[in-house]
Order: structure tokens, then sequence, then C-alpha cells
């Protein structure tokens, strides 16, 4: 039995050198996931500045809609009028065809590597504004795809629009900024 | 069949058996070496490594799948291949029965890429099939070890 114990570590020390070999030559991707700064949404910073400690109150957690990296619905409706930001649908297929936000470009949180051109074909570059959203809720999508557009393919502005396709539904905001099927 | 071995069957069986699981485990190996970044995010919605160490094990665990796999089909080094196939498959279903019945997560399971199902009693059936292969594939198999001064020894692996 010892022997067999002895051969599978080897076999993990030697599969463990091939994942470095291979790391190094091919993916170079960083070995750790560090946390990244995310930007802070413009229309939502100037309009509700953070408190100041300086009368000695604690600082109370800034609510969701308003904590970095995460944008409201106001200025998604902005970003919508004037063009001035690209969409992303972390949804999977079929949630994307049942509906989604006109012009967002489809990339599941399942299939980021495999899709990603489709964003580069839409003429997303890395510094333009990027908006993702998913289902709304805890939906957790639109936070690895925009993880993922930030830490591994250079993008500098990205968003996530926390409430999601929940309350692009229930809001009765959106109109005719609501698509329907597999086209942008 | 070999006329001088009365276990030819089982040794068929055997080799059938660690060459199905090890082909399952070279398919879901593929797409993690190809993409890891994608693995990785299917690890963290497990939400059960430290973000830190995400990536470390969505570039390492594909490596041991095939290098296990590799062990497997080979009779001198199946024994070594399934250990390291039934801890990882063991590990396999202790994730997903954390993260699907314990906090009720909706997830993708991650065990093939782009095509994983759902995390859920499919999966752990799958994972526990699979053990039962690599364990028939142990059990079933007498490897011979080279004779010495002549003796013909038969051990279990």
């Amino acid at each position: 039995m010892h022997r067999h114990l002895l051969t599978a570590v080897l076999i993990l020390f030697v599969s463990t050198a091939a994942a470095v070999v291979a790391n190094l030559t091919w993916h170079k991707m960083d070995w750790l996931r560090r946390p990244i700064a995310l930007p802070t949404p413009t229309t939502v910073a100037q309009k509700d500045p953070p408190p100041s400690s300086a009368g000695g109150d604690p600082i109370p957690d800034p609510p969701p809609e308003t904590a970095p990296g995460i944008v409201a619905i106001d200025e998604v409706l902005a970003d919508l009028a004037d063009g001035s930001a690209h969409f992303i649908d972390a949804r999977e297929d079929h949630d994307y065809q049942e509906g989604h936000i006109r012009g967002a470009i489809s990339l599941p949180s399942s299939a980021i590597y495999e899709r990603i051109d489709d964003v580069y074909g839409a003429g997303v570059s890395a510094e333009d504004k990027v908006i993702v959203y998913c289902g709304g809720g805890d939906c957790e999508a639109s936070h690895n795809v925009a993880d993922e557009l930030r830490r591994n393919f250079g993008f500098t502005n990205v968003l996530v629009y926390q409430n999601g396709w929940a309350e692009v539904e229930s809001s009765g905001r959106f109109g005719d900024l609501i698509s329907v099927g597999g086209e942008p | 069949m070999n006329s001088r071995n009365p276990h030819a069957l089982r040794q068929v069986v055997a080799h059938l058996c660690a060459i199905a699981v090890a082909g399952v485990f070279f398919y879901a190996a593929y797409e993690k070496i190809k993409w890891p970044g994608q693995f990785a995010i299917a690890i963290k919605n497990y939400h059960m490594v430290p973000d830190l160490y995400l990536n470390l094990m969505a570039l390492v665990m594909p490596w041991w799948e095939v290098a296990a796999a590799i062990a497997l089909i080979f009779p001198r080094t199946r024994r070594a291949g399934a250990i390291l196939i039934l801890g990882m498959l063991t590990m396999f279903i202790v994730a997903v029965s954390y993260a699907a019945f314990y906090k009720g997560y909706n997830i993708n399971c991650g065990c093939f890429g782009k095509d994983s199902a759902t995390a859920g009693w499919r999966t752990i059936g799958l994972d526990v099939l699979l053990s039962a292969c690599t364990l028939a594939s142990v059990y079933l198999c007498r490897w011979k070890r080279p004779a010495a001064a002549g003796f013909e020894v038969v051990t279990d692996a």
C-alpha cells in the first residue's frame, strides 16, 4: 500500500510541475487571485458623495447600489439613452433570448472565454464603459463576468447593474429598450 | 481470451472500466486546461475556496486529473491512479453536496467546462458510478509482476 501511496504522491508532483510549465508557457495567469480596484459609478458618485467621518461617527456601509463597481437604474437608463455605455448580458442563452436590454451583447458567465470575441466583434474596446447585468437579486453571473473582464481582458471601466433583469422587468421604465430574440 | 489465464474476462472488464473512467477524466480536464479562468469561476461558485487560491486550484487540478487518468490506464500504476481519482471524486461529491443541498445554490457543476450539468443528484450519481468503475478496475485486475529467479509473481496491482 505504501508503494501505491508514494506513486500517487509522485504523480501529483509531476502533474503539478506540468501545470507550472503550462502556465508559464501558455496561460501566463496569476497564481493567486488578488482583489482589484473597482471603478466608481459616475452619476451616483456625483449625486451622493460619501459621508465624512469628521464627526466621529462610524461610516456606514454604502447601500448596494452605491458600492464601488455597482450602478443603479438611473445611470443605466441615462447610459442607454445617450449610448455612452455598452451592455453585456451575463445570463445563459435561453434567458437572453426571452428578453434583454436592447443592444446588450450576450456573454454567459459559463462561456466567457469561448465567447469573448463577440464582445470585441461588437466594437467594444477595453477603455469603453461597460455595464454587465444578470437576473438580479443574488445572481452572481454579472459579478463573475465583470471580474474576468477587468482582471484578464484589461477592461478598465466595467460596472455591474446588480438589480439586473428583475428590475428591468418590474420597474416598467425600460419600455422599448427591451429586445427579444438572439440578436442584440 | 488468453486460455492460460482463467481471469481473462475479469481483466478485460477491469481494463474497460479503467479506460472508461480515464476517458471521462481526460474529457473533463480538456476544457479546464484550455480555459483555466473559466474553471476558476466554476470553483468560485461553490464558495468553498478563498478567492486568493482560485487560480492556483484552477491551474493545477486539471493536470492532476490528466495524470491520474494516465496512471489508471496502466496496470502497474493503476492503484496509485485509483487513489488519486477516488480522492478527487470524494472531493467533488462533498463539494456538490455542500453547494447544492446544504447551501441550496443553483450552480453549474463545472465538471466538464461549458457542457456541465447543474450541480445536484445527477452529478453525484455520475461521481458514484465513476467511483464504482474505478474500484472495479482495481479489484478485477491482477497485474503480473516481472518474474524473478524463474518464479511468476501475481500481485493485486
